[in-house]
Formats: C-alpha cells, sequence, structure tokens
C-alpha cells in the first residue's frame, strides 16, 4: 500500500473518513481572545482559522479527517465532540516528498519497526481540491474536538467527500495510536532510539 | 470621545473591541459604518483587523463588553493562493519505533467486525 485510496463513499461516518467544515478552528494561546458578557467573566474564546488547511473542489470549505473511533461516532451519547484533523497539500516539489508520501507506513530496521513523521498520515486528495496536488497529509499534531458530538457528526457526515480503505484504516488507527499514546518499548537501548521523537 | 452616528455602530464596534481586549481598559476600536461596502474581515482575525475607517481609543470596561456571536460578523477565509497552500514545512522524519507486543494489538482487528485490514502491508 502507498497511500490510502479510494473506496465507494458510505453515509457512515468512520475514523480516517475525509468531509469539509467552514474553517478549522486554531487556539492560538498568543492571539485567541477571551470574550465576556455583561457584568460576566469571560465564557467565549474567539479562535483564528489555522490557514493553509486545503479547501475542497469548488469551495472554501476545509479538508479534515476524522480521528475519533468507529465506535464514538457510531453512538456519541456521553462524548462532547468529534476529534478532526486538517489536512494539507503535500507538493511534488516537497525535499522530502516520497518519504512523507510513504510515512503511514510502518518501516522496518535492525532495531525494529518504525514511523517516519509520527504526526502525519498521507492521504490521496488529487479529486478532493482544486489545489494542483495529488496527495496531502493528515496532521494529528492540529487535531481539535467539534460539538456537539452527536450535530457534529451529522454535519460531517453530509460533508464526506473522501473514505479510505480497510487496509489504509488500519494504518491510520495505527498510526494514530503511536502519536497518541507513545507506546514504550522495554529495553532501555530501544528507548533511547525514541529520545528524539518522544 | 468616539462617533456615535447610531445604533449600528455600537452594535458592531463593541463586539470587535471585545474581541480585541478581553480584560477592557483603554483598548482600540475600530469604527465600523454598517452597510459600508468597503469593510472586510478576514480570517482569523484577532488583534490585527483590517477594516476600513478609522480607529480610536476608548476606555471599554469590562461590563461593558458585548458578546461576540457569530452572528455579529463571519469570519471569511483568506483569499489563499495556490502557492500558500504549497508552501508547507513537516520538519524532519524523527523516527519512532513501535514496539511488536504493541503492533500486534492492531493486527487484523476492526472495530466493526467487517472485513479485517492487515498491517503487513506497510511491512514489507
Amino acid at each position: 500500500m502507498a497511500d490510502a485510496a479510494l473506496t465507494s463513499i458510505s453515509t457512515d461516518l468512520r475514523q480516517g473518513d475525509i468531509c469539509q467544515i467552514d474553517l478549522f478552528p486554531h487556539w492560538n494561546i498568543d492571539t485567541s481572545s477571551f470574550v465576556a458578557g455583561m457584568g460576566q467573566k469571560p465564557t467565549h474564546v474567539q479562535m483564528p482559522a489555522l490557514p493553509k488547511v486545503l479547501t475542497g473542489t469548488g469551495t472554501t470549505k476545509r479538508l479534515v479527517s476524522i480521528c475519533s473511533y468507529d465506535c464514538d461516532l457510531e453512538n456519541p451519547r456521553d462524548r462532547k465532540g468529534i476529534l478532526i484533523a486538517p489536512v494539507f497539500a503535500l507538493p511534488k516539489t516537497h525535499n522530502r516528498y516520497e518519504m512523507v508520501r510513504t510515512s503511514g507506513e510502518l518501516r522496518q530496521s535492525e532495531d525494529g519497526a518504525y514511523f517516519d513523521y509520527l504526526q502525519l498520515f498521507p492521504v490521496r486528495v488529487q479529486d478532493l481540491t482544486d489545489v494542483d496536488v495529488e496527495m496531502g497529509v493528515v496532521d494529528f499534531s492540529a487535531m481539535v474536538s467539534i460539538g456537539k458530538a452527536f450535530d457534529a457528526a451529522k454535519i460531517l457526515s453530509a460533508q464526506k467527500v473522501f473514505e479510505i480503505d480497510d487496509e489504509s484504516r488500519v494504518l491510520f488507527r495505527t498510526k494514530l495510536s503511536a502519536f497518541v499514546g507513545r507506546p514504550a518499548l522495554r529495553s532501555a537501548a530501544a528507548e533511547g532510539r525514541n529520545s528524539e521523537a518522544a | 470621545m468616539p462617533p456615535t452616528n447610531g445604533r449600528s455602530q455600537a452594535l458592531v464596534a463593541f463586539p470587535l473591541a471585545a474581541g480585541l481586549a478581553s480584560g477592557g481598559g483603554l483598548v482600540p476600536v475600530h469604527e465600523i459604518i454598517a452597510g459600508d461596502s468597503n469593510v472586510t474581515l478576514r480570517a482569523g482575525i484577532t488583534k490585527n483587523i483590517e477594516i476600513s475607517v478609522r480607529t480610536y481609543s476608548m476606555d471599554l470596561p469590562m461590563k461593558s463588553v458585548i458578546p461576540l456571536t457569530t452572528s455579529t460578523f463571519i469570519p471569511q477565509p483568506s483569499a489563499a493562493t495556490e502557492e500558500d497552500f504549497l508552501d508547507v514545512d513537516f520538519g524532519e522524519p524523527e523516527p519512532f519505533f513501535v514496539p511488536s507486543s504493541w503492533l500486534s494489538e492492531f493486527r487484523g482487528y476492526d472495530p466493526r467486525g467487517g472485513e479485517k485490514g492487515t498491517i503487513e502491508g506497510g511491512l514489507e
């Protein structure tokens, strides 16, 4: 598998799906402002939109990837929101294009299996955007939760434009889990190999 | 004193000021005349709102701040060019090793019990 492949699009929302939203929020702690009501303490946060998030075809809506697990999407009952991450362009002119394009796969070395660019997952976006790129990357490090969960799932499902295949979904979940959980290697020597990324 | 040309102006100016100064105090207020076709708001509005007319300072106590709502104004996406989208920096690859025991937990697992994926495809 070189990159996430397009399959038939169902109306069900699943982890790894690509959807569109108006803007992708970014809580920039330096510039985001708090807003208050009359005589009240601040209750709202005014967040700027994250720049450079890819726009969809024929729209200014932004491409995002669903990061919540399938069971949370199927039954969001007590969940506060749905986790999404932005999709950025991966231009062929990028100096590490091939390395990033294949970074969804585990690589093997004498020291064991490893991921490059732990925060990224490549997806094919050629038919999903007017920007002249074949590939994009989901950036887990900019992941946010949007709510309310039930309403967000409904809106995202209506704006779903891409569904990755089962093989890619396993890789997506594995890399996302590694990014969030940072599973520890057992030996000190092995731990040392991850000192840079952890 | 700021000009007071009518209610519509105040309704717009105060929410903008609220976004600029959460703590109140002396803040810049950007005056907008309702209906002015030159008024433009850009995505990522923070402390550098670019709007048309004039700017002045006023003492804005916290209790005067009016909530900013989406009905007050809706930030429009900036007119990003193709070059903007393509100007990306992903940093260094920074390899992260994962234990085989941990990987095995994901092998063939499908939370919906459908067609099982495989991780071997990435382990060639």
